[in-house]
């Protein structure tokens, strides 16, 4: 064994992978997927079309061979094969990701094209060139939304906000989710866990209940997206901007400062809707900055606020890591045990049994 | 912008590893995203830990996830997902390790000319272990980082390097030798 404590110290390094970084990644997986699926297509219309042209051309060789060794004459030429191979060579539209099969199409006042899935659920509540409403509840509907100045679009789906200009998306309502899938434009999702953009291709699902916010438009008509502001008026920064700024003091390395800022937010705003995911940013701070028993404290702090959040398991893991790195065995031991109780296969399994061990 | 996407799984997430990959098998729409969120920090860690750099780090992950999806119907046994996926991720930090290392090869004329801090010995960091790790070759550095900073079973290193368990174990061992070396000398 080298030396326990630098091995120790290299397995707490992580990289900085966080959950937009994730989707960013699988964002390209799936591109990745597609392109080798689309090439496989290709590549089996060409074997088709070959096996085609081989087949269609089999009798004229037949002919030439019996021709030349002097056999009976045919009665009809061969049928030439190119026109067969070359329409069996024309690629397929790619499937967008979201189909679904159509049933029926509609047509609002404002020229908007919809159309609806067998299942889909929708209620018009106002339809005129100057303002579409729509409050889907169910089924898949994809709105071809032409740009039109001075016309507002608004599409309710199960507490879901879609407001448009002149863009094309669908719009999935299941039981317990709903998906979004930009096919052109750009959307701005605000959930009560964070916000994304999403561009085109991009697809995304939640839970119904977690109250999504959209808000899209395409670039070019200039529509701002909409923000709701969960700042309390004042003169004291909002939870926003000081997010901002700690992440930018995170990013050039002045962790003192990014520490400050988390810690004046969670003050401020102890019941902001990030509240989890601030705590654990300032534990990773605070890890960074080698202070291991706050570094704890804080994932401690992130796991209570959220246990079954996106970030519940990783923040009890992380408290168990931090407190090893504190010289705190016993309560590095009681998390860690805590994890396995109630994450048995989780991504840090092993690593916690280390340390229970 | 402070941002947090929810993650993309679905409702019903398989119990098991085997159930996972029986539906990546059957090309289930949702399966590479279970496998993918189930297993995307891991294997992200361990290629970080690998490659001691962040630079090359999502294109590794996302070819190795692509790879696995492609390559399912290749993995014997579904119980060993976890580290079938390791050993993916292991060959493209290799073949990156020793592009890299040719780099190093190229510029180590000029390195000479750079200027050199000490350290004093037994006050290593996990950054000097790291610079440690890039004096020694891809064949030792991989098995030494499986083994001692994942804490991989010497079977799965062995399984994960393509190597049997002695020729693993040897190298792993010569790896100790030579960080030992080097960390005395700065």
């Amino acid at each position: 064994m080298l030396n326990e404590d630098i091995e120790r110290r290299c397995r707490q390094l992580m990289p900085p992978w966080d959950p937009l970084r994730e989707r960013r990644v699988l964002r390209e997986i799936e591109r990745s997927l597609e392109r080798r699926q689309a090439r496989r297509k290709t590549i089996r219309r060409f074997t088709v079309a070959a096996s085609v042209l081989l087949i269609a051309a089999a009798p004229s060789v037949t002919y030439l061979v019996a021709l030349e060794f002097g056999a009976r004459r045919p009665t009809e030429r061969p049928i030439a094969p190119v026109q067969v191979a070359t329409s069996q060579l024309v690629p397929a539209p790619a499937q967008p990701a979201a189909s679904f099969d159509v049933f029926e199409s509609r047509r609002l006042a404002d020229g908007t094209n919809l159309d609806l899935s067998r299942n889909a659920r929708l209620d018009v509540l106002s339809d005129s060139k100057r303002s579409v409403e729509v409050a889907q509840s169910a089924g898949y509907v994809r709105y071809s939304v032409p740009p039109l100045p001075g016309r507002s679009f608004l599409v309710v789906a199960r507490g879901v906000r879609v407001q448009v200009k002149g863009t094309r998306f669908v719009v999935g309502v299941n039981s317990d989710k709903v998906s979004v899938k930009v096919e052109k434009g750009l959307v701005q999702v605000a959930a009560n866990s964070g916000e994304v953009e999403l561009g085109v291709g991009d697809e995304l699902s939640t839970w119904a209940n977690d109250a999504v916010q959209l808000d899209a438009s395409t670039p070019a008509n200039g529509m701002p997206p909409a923000r709701t502001s969960r700042a309390p008026a004042g003169s004291f920064p909002s939870a926003d901007a000081l997010l901002e700024r700690a992440d930018a003091e995170r990013r050039s390395g002045d962790l003192a400062a990014a520490a400050a800022t988390l810690r004046s937010v969670l003050g401020r705003y102890p019941d902001d809707r990030r509240a989890a995911l601030a705590w654990f940013t300032l534990g990773k701070v605070e890890r960074g900055r080698d202070r291991a028993a706050d570094g704890a404290t804080a994932f401690r702090t992130s796991f209570a606020l959220a246990p079954d959040g996106p970030l519940g398991e990783d923040a009890l893991a992380e408290e168990a890591a931090a407190w090893a790195a504190a010289g705190e065995p016993a309560e590095a031991r009681a998390t860690a045990e805590q994890y396995l109780r109630r994450f048995p296969n989780g991504t840090h399994a092993a690593r916690m049994q280390h340390i229970v061990e | 912008m402070h941002v947090y996407v929810p993650r993309q799984v679905a409702p019903e997430q398989p119990a098991d590893d085997a159930e996972l990959v029986d539906l990546v098998r059957r090309r289930n729409k949702d399966a590479y995203r279970l496998l993918y969120a189930r297993y995307a920090r891991y294997l992200a860690g361990v290629i970080f830990r690998l490659l001691g750099a962040d630079h090359e780090l999502d294109d590794i992950v996302q070819e190795s996830f692509v790879d696995a999806v492609e390559g399912m119907g290749g993995l014997e046994e579904a119980a060993r997902l976890r580290s079938w996926l390791v050993t993916i991720a292991v060959r493209k930090v290799n073949r990156v390790l020793l592009a890299r290392r040719r780099r190093k090869r190229l510029e180590g004329s000029l390195a000479i000319l750079l200027p050199h801090s000490h350290t004093p010995a037994g006050d290593w960091s996990a950054d000097e272990l790291v610079r440690a790790l890039d004096q020694i070759p891809p064949k030792l550095r991989i098995p030494w980082t499986l083994s001692r900073i994942e804490q991989l079973e010497l079977t799965d290193v062995a399984s994960a390097c393509s190597i049997s368990v002695a020729t693993a174990k040897r190298r792993i061992g010569e790896a100790d030798q030579r960080l030992r070396r080097w960390l005395d000398a700065q």
